[in-house]
């Protein structure tokens, strides 16, 4: 078991470097075709490894694998591929491929050094509320980064636009329209998760007599302040577009920034 | 002058490079004339198999001669024929036609098919005229062996270049540039509204690559309502005054304005308001006037995207350049492509030694049978020619195959000869039977 626990940590990496390449030759070549259908092939490959590695843990440790913060960037970059596939399955984005698939790999690469080095989690949290209220914030984690990705995309797409920069990349990338709604649509499904891992955790906290909300949880509800303008003022005030992708990009930008916060990465 | 010894392909033809337009039109194969045209070609002998392909750019006759034709003295007949067909000097034909043979009438038919001899590198149609053109051929019984063989290697030389190039990316004119844009920012332009500010010419063909595109809501702008009322009605748009201009802005999703005033017709301040009413939706601008019609500041409003005719140049030349560069990657497939076929038709001059190989042994296969199964049941007969049959395909397959390849490598004349001698081919079959 430990060696095959080890050789899935050692393919894990390789796998989705596969896939970045995969998507990368889909995108950067003219040949699409063949290569957009390898990419899928080599991600579904990579998802695979993935989800391998995740029951192993289970299996070895008897538990759901999300009580180290090794385990949660794991399940996290198994979001954001399993998002990554379901954009590409229901809105043809498999040319974006390239950039919607660096957030997983990343995390799934950063996952695996960080893999058994953890403290385990306080006795108190293992509970099934906690993993619930983690599994929504992580797929909301993963559907905000999604967004972001294709916000960015959006204002590059803009950017070359209003330049008149009609290269390679303006020619492979979406139509602005497209890249603004698939935007707004990730980044709305992902305040969704999380005001439901936010009411699952409040829930939660009250039922088990927890210590309260911290400094670095509230964080969070910035966070959410954030996107939720963003989705009010895109359907009042018309702010789509740039407006709504700047929105999109401060929001990811502050997720970002208060889970390092709360991971204490500031405190060193 | 060339005598072909084996039958060849051919192709006789005039196209943009070589010829004017008028006698291009003059050359055309139209219609039912094509059929009969074709069918008096085969029927006057001077070509084994025929395809007659016809488009705006060019008219060619494929075929394939004969052996032992000289290749001069089929060029004059079939110019002769064409001229006579079509009522048309044979000598202007001479002068602007082209003939080509054997590995360049290949070569030739696979750029063709590739549009890399198209007036507009790149171009789409010309796979599916040629596909037509052969499908016709068919139909009429005008291919055989050669021609189906070399057109359908063609065609899958077409399809690679379309697959594996960027030949056919990007639009080449300033009008689908234009459409091509509008598609970058506003996605599918299906339900889009349009307005045309001015009724010149370039305008109107913008909204026809616009109809083309799926939009159907138009609205025509202009000083004098007639020209405005006759563009509108074309495209089943509504007619505007060009006071109502910055009030309806706000409802088109892409604006294209060729006037030919001398000012400015839409400033950037009806741009801004018009924007501000679109609740953030993009606005597409074309300026196509000379000089412009729209305030260049109204392109650096937030969700306003203004393109001039020069920015529209300057992307149809973007993509001819790109076209240009993947045109060295499709002359590499034709190379690869026609290189396959001249193999193939080089493997085909060892076919008749093969078959008199294959004549020689099946003769022998039966007579020997003959022989053994005199007073045999039919069961047992059948299952000695059975018999017979599976040890004459087992011991030439070897001989066949290297015969085959020795030929395609262009050593057929050498291969064929030692086979001869080796097999004694020329022997007759009583001679094996005395031996």
């Amino acid at each position: 078991m430990e060696t095959v626990l080890i050789l899935l940590k050692v393919l894990l990496p390789v796998a989705y470097l596969a896939a970045l390449w995969a998507y990368g030759r889909a995108f950067f070549r003219v040949e699409a075709d063949g290569s957009s259908a390898l990419a899928r092939t080599a991600m579904v490959a990579a998802l695979s490894v993935h989800t391998a590695l995740l029951v192993l843990l289970a299996i070895t440790f008897y538990r759901c694998p999300l009580w180290t913060q090794g385990e949660a960037l794991l399940f996290l970059a198994w979001m954001l591929a399993m998002l990554h596939l379901l954009s590409e399955w229901s809105a043809d984005t498999r040319l974006l491929g390239v950039f919607t698939v660096v957030p997983a790999a990343l995390a799934a690469m950063v996952s695996v050094f960080f893999l058994g080095h953890e403290l385990a989690l306080q006795t108190e949290y293992r509970s099934s509320w906690f993993i619930f209220h983690i599994v929504s914030s992580l797929a909301s984690y993963a559907a905000f980064s999604l967004a972001a990705v294709l916000a960015s995309l959006y204002l590059l797409q803009y950017g070359k636009l209003k330049r008149k920069d009609f290269d390679r990349t303006f020619r492979r990338l979406p139509p602005l329209d497209k890249l603004d709604k698939l935007a707004a649509a990730w980044a709305f499904l992902g305040s969704l998760l999380m005001i439901a891992s936010s009411a699952i955790g409040a829930w939660w906290v009250r039922r088990e007599a927890l210590h309260g909300m911290s400094a670095q949880e509230a964080g969070i509800f910035v966070v959410l302040a954030i996107f939720l303008v963003a989705a009010v003022s895109r359907r009042t005030l018309g702010w789509r577009g740039r407006r709504h992708a700047l929105w999109v990009l401060a929001g990811y930008a502050a997720l970002v920034l208060s889970n390092l916060w709360l991971h204490g990465f500031f405190r060193a | 002058m060339n005598t072909f010894a084996q039958p060849h392909i051919v192709v006789l033809g005039v196209s943009h490079r070589t010829a004017p337009v008028a006698l291009r039109d003059q050359l055309l194969f139209k219609g039912d004339e094509l059929g009969s045209f074709g069918d008096a070609l085969l029927k006057s002998g001077l070509l084994t198999e025929s395809l007659l392909l016809s488009t705006c750019n060019r008219s060619e006759i494929y075929g394939v001669a004969p052996s032992q034709t000289d290749a001069e003295a089929l060029r004059i007949c079939l110019e002769e024929s064409w001229s006579a067909h079509r009522s048309v000097n044979p000598l202007s034909l001479r002068e602007h036609g082209y003939f080509l043979f054997g590995d360049d009438a290949v070569r030739h038919l696979f750029r063709v098919i590739g549009s890399l001899d198209s007036l507009v590198l790149g171009e789409a149609q010309i796979l599916g005229q040629v596909k037509d053109a052969y499908q016709i051929a068919v139909e009429r019984q005008w291919t055989d062996f050669w021609l189906n063989h070399v057109f359908q290697a063609g065609l899958h030389t077409g399809k690679r270049i379309h697959a594996e190039t960027a030949i056919h990316e990007g639009a080449v004119s300033i009008s689908y540039a234009a459409v091509e844009l509008a598609r970058k920012v506003l996605g599918d332009l299906d339900g889009m509204t349009v307005g045309l500010v001015g009724t010149g010419e370039m305008g109107e063909l913008a909204l026809q690559h616009l109809h083309r595109a799926g939009v159907r809501e138009f609205r025509v702008f202009n000083r004098s309502s007639e020209p405005a009322q006759r563009l509108a009605t074309e495209f089943g748009g509504t007619a505007h005054s060009l006071d109502e201009l910055s009030e309806k802005m706000s409802g088109c999703d892409i604006v294209i304005s060729a006037t030919g005033a001398a000012g400015v017709v839409i400033t950037a301040a009806m741009a801004r308001e018009a924007v501000r009413h679109r609740h953030g939706n993009p606005l597409f601008l074309i300026d196509i006037a000379a000089p412009a019609d729209v305030d260049p500041e109204a392109g650096k409003v937030e969700n306003i995207f203004l393109f001039t005719i020069d920015d529209l140049k300057s992307a149809v030349e973007e993509n001819a350049n790109q076209r240009r560069e993947a045109a060295r990657d499709a002359e590499v497939i034709v190379e690869e492509e026609s290189a396959r076929v001249s193999s193939w038709a080089r493997g085909l001059d060892v076919v008749p030694t093969l078959k008199t190989l294959r004549e020689k042994y099946r003769s022998v296969t039966e007579r020997e049978i003959e022989k053994f199964a005199a007073g045999v049941s039919i069961e047992e007969r059948a299952r000695l020619e059975a018999f017979g049959r599976s040890l004459l395909n087992k011991f030439l397959h070897t001989p066949s195959t290297r015969l085959k390849l020795l030929g395609e490598q262009g050593q057929a004349q050498r291969a064929s000869y030692y086979t001869g001698e080796l097999f004694g081919l020329d022997e007759r079959i009583s001679d094996y039977e005395e031996g």
